[in-house]
Formats: C-alpha cells, sequence, structure tokens
C-alpha cells in the first residue's frame, strides 16, 4: 500500500542500520515508549538490524500493562453483576486480577464483551435496554478522545444504560519518572508517534530542557523506528 | 488496541449522526468515525486507532521523508563503489 511499503524496505532498512553503526560512537541505551513500537522491533527484528552499541529498552506505553490491579479488581466485581454487559478491548482480557481475568468470569456466566471501538458499546446498549452495559475505558492520549467520544455520544442519543469505568494515564509523566528514578539507564527516547499525533509534541520539549535528552516523536513503521534511533544518536 | 492502522477512505456515510468512513487496510475494510477529522475526504490516507481517525497521513511529508531516506541508500553506494545498481524511487527499481 502506498506509504506503507516503502517503510517496509528491508533495503533502506539495512542501509540506515548502517548509518546508524557509522553514527554511534559510544554505547547508546534507548528507550521505545510505545508498546505499539516494541510490538514492531520484535516483529520486524529491528533490534537484531542494530549495532551491539545500540541497546533498546522497552517503555512503559502500553494501556493494557500499566492498569492498575485495584482497577482490573474494580472491573471485574462490575463484570460479574448479572444486570451488567461488561465491554473491554480484547487485550484486557488476559490481564489477571485478584482473582482471576475477565475470560474466567465469561466463563463463569458473566457477559463480557470484546469491543473494537468504544462506539460499538452503544450499538449493546441500543440492543439491551435492560441491561447496564459497562465499558473499561483505558488508554493513553490517543484513546481518550474515542473513548470520550462514546460518552458524548450516549448522551446525546439520550441513552441511560451505558457507562464507562475510566483508567487513563498520560505519558509525559512517566517519561519524567523513568528520568528522574536513581536507577536510570535511558539516554534518550523514541518518542509516541500516535499519542502526539493528538496531543502534539510541545509537552516534551521542556523534558528535553531539563533533562538533557534526546526524543525522537517516532512512528511504528520499522523505517521510521530506525530513523527515529539514527535522529537520536545524532 | 495500542495500534494505529494506516488506511485509505474508500466511502464515506453517516450512522447515528456521526460522520463515518469506510476505510481499507490492505484488503481489509472496516468501519471508522471521522469526527475527530471532518475535513478527511474519499481517497485520503487517515491512521486509525480504535475505531477512530485520528489524523491524515501527509503525503508530501512522507514522501519527503522517504526521498530523504533513500539518499542515504545513494551515500553508502558511493562509499561502497557501487555504480551498476538500478535506480530507485519509492523503494522500488526504476527501469
Amino acid at each position: 500500500m502506498k506509504y506503507l511499503d516503502e517503510y517496509r524496505d528491508g533495503r533502506l532498512a539495512k542501509v540506515i542500520a548502517e548509518e546508524i553503526q557509522r553514527t554511534a560512537t559510544k554505547p547508546w541505551v534507548l528507550m521505545e515508549v510505545c508498546g505499539g513500537q516494541t510490538h514492531s522491533i520484535v516483529r520486524y527484528g529491528l533490534d537484531h538490524l542494530l549495532p551491539p552499541e545500540v541497546e533498546l529498552v522497552h517503555g512503559p506505553g502500553c494501556p493494557v500493562c500499566v492498569t492498575s490491579l485495584e482497577m482490573i479488581d474494580r472491573a471485574h466485581a462490575i463484570a460479574r453483576r448479572p444486570d451488567v454487559i461488561f465491554c473491554s478491548f480484547g487485550d484486557m482480557l488476559r490481564v489477571p486480577g485478584s482473582n482471576g481475568d475477565l475470560f474466567k468470569i465469561r466463563a463463569e456466566g458473566g457477559s463480557v464483551r470484546v469491543v473494537y471501538s468504544p462506539l460499538d458499546c452503544l450499538k449493546l446498549a441500543r440492543a439491551s435496554p435492560d441491561k447496564k452495559v459497562v465499558f473499561f475505558a483505558i488508554g493513553f492520549e490517543t484513546t481518550a478522545p474515542a473513548n470520550a467520544m462514546s460518552v458524548w455520544q450516549a448522551r446525546q442519543e439520550g441513552l441511560t444504560n451505558f457507562s464507562v469505568l475510566v483508567s487513563h494515564v498520560l505519558v509525559p509523566p512517566a517519561i519524567r519518572g523513568i528520568l528522574q528514578s536513581t536507577g536510570n539507564r535511558v539516554q534518550a527516547f523514541l518518542g509516541p508517534g500516535h499519542v502526539c499525533a493528538i496531543s502534539g509534541w510541545t509537552e516534551y520539549e521542556p523534558i528535553v530542557d531539563q533533562y538533557q535528552v534526546p526524543i525522537v516523536i517516532t512512528g511504528f513503521e520499522p523505517i521510521d523506528i530506525l530513523q527515529g534511533v539514527l535522529m537520536s544518536v545524532r | 488496541m495500542c495500534l494505529a492502522i494506516p488506511g485509505k477512505i474508500v466511502s464515506l456515510h453517516e450512522n447515528v449522526g456521526l460522520k463515518m468512513a469506510k476505510v481499507e487496510f490492505g484488503g481489509i475494510t472496516r468501519e471508522a468515525c471521522l469526527s475527530y477529522l471532518p475535513d478527511a475526504q474519499l481517497g485520503d490516507y487517515v491512521l486509525v486507532h480504535v475505531g477512530f481517525a485520528i489524523s491524515k497521513v501527509d503525503e508530501e511529508e512522507a514522501a519527503q521523508t522517504y526521498r530523504y531516506l533513500a539518499e542515504l541508500d545513494q551515500l553508502g553506494e558511493l562509499e561502497d563503489g557501487e555504480s551498476d545498481r538500478p535506480e530507485r524511487e519509492h523503494g522500488y527499481e526504476v527501469p
């Protein structure tokens, strides 16, 4: 596909990796912030393409992984209620709480549904007026507007049987937390491209100034990630 | 869920008052909400995350970045002393 195949060009990936090797004159520890970037790195074997001087550390940018146990237990308590249809992104179903996961609750008779979009919950709410449809609204800056739109739309339609359990998180405080930790080894960040598509990059400029670390807002295709690494080490 | 996938808008419609589109992702077509990208048009490339178009793919910027990266390739060839490879544009050989 246009502008997708080009950014997966294996020959160009090798050329950029060679340029990174020429440019990296000292060991670098880089953190890719997003789980989606980690996914690309592992899927395309980019970590094996990089020179040994460059180490990639996986970051905290997976909303599923950073949701607190307390919040997961709350979600499970709601999902167990017989009057509830509990909706979640598929990734959350395997995440364990204090007493099993959402798959277990479904196996025990709970009504747990996987949705692709928060708007899917509204279809369920319209079709099941005798049930309470609850959506587990997790996510970073990228996902929060989509979750919010489902609430706005439910209000527009006068749907009273739809509610959300909100667990949104922000990226910049997480980067600051890493940089402030005493054991920090990270010297540069591949910033979250999708988050910045929503919130811009101005929040990251003070972090660069204060901690003197490069942050390169990076996309998710293999060539994007290699370009981010190259710009960081430059 | 953390992924945003680039796709092409192949049709536009409305659903319960929301501007929606069918978006094709390399053969798979899914519905996406255009509320946050109301200017998106038929044929545009957009990034879709959890059923919402969040950003238009800037064609000029994508092409410019690729051209810049492809220049590395030419520099590498000069350094390697290779001159008999066919010219390439957007990752494909130019006859």
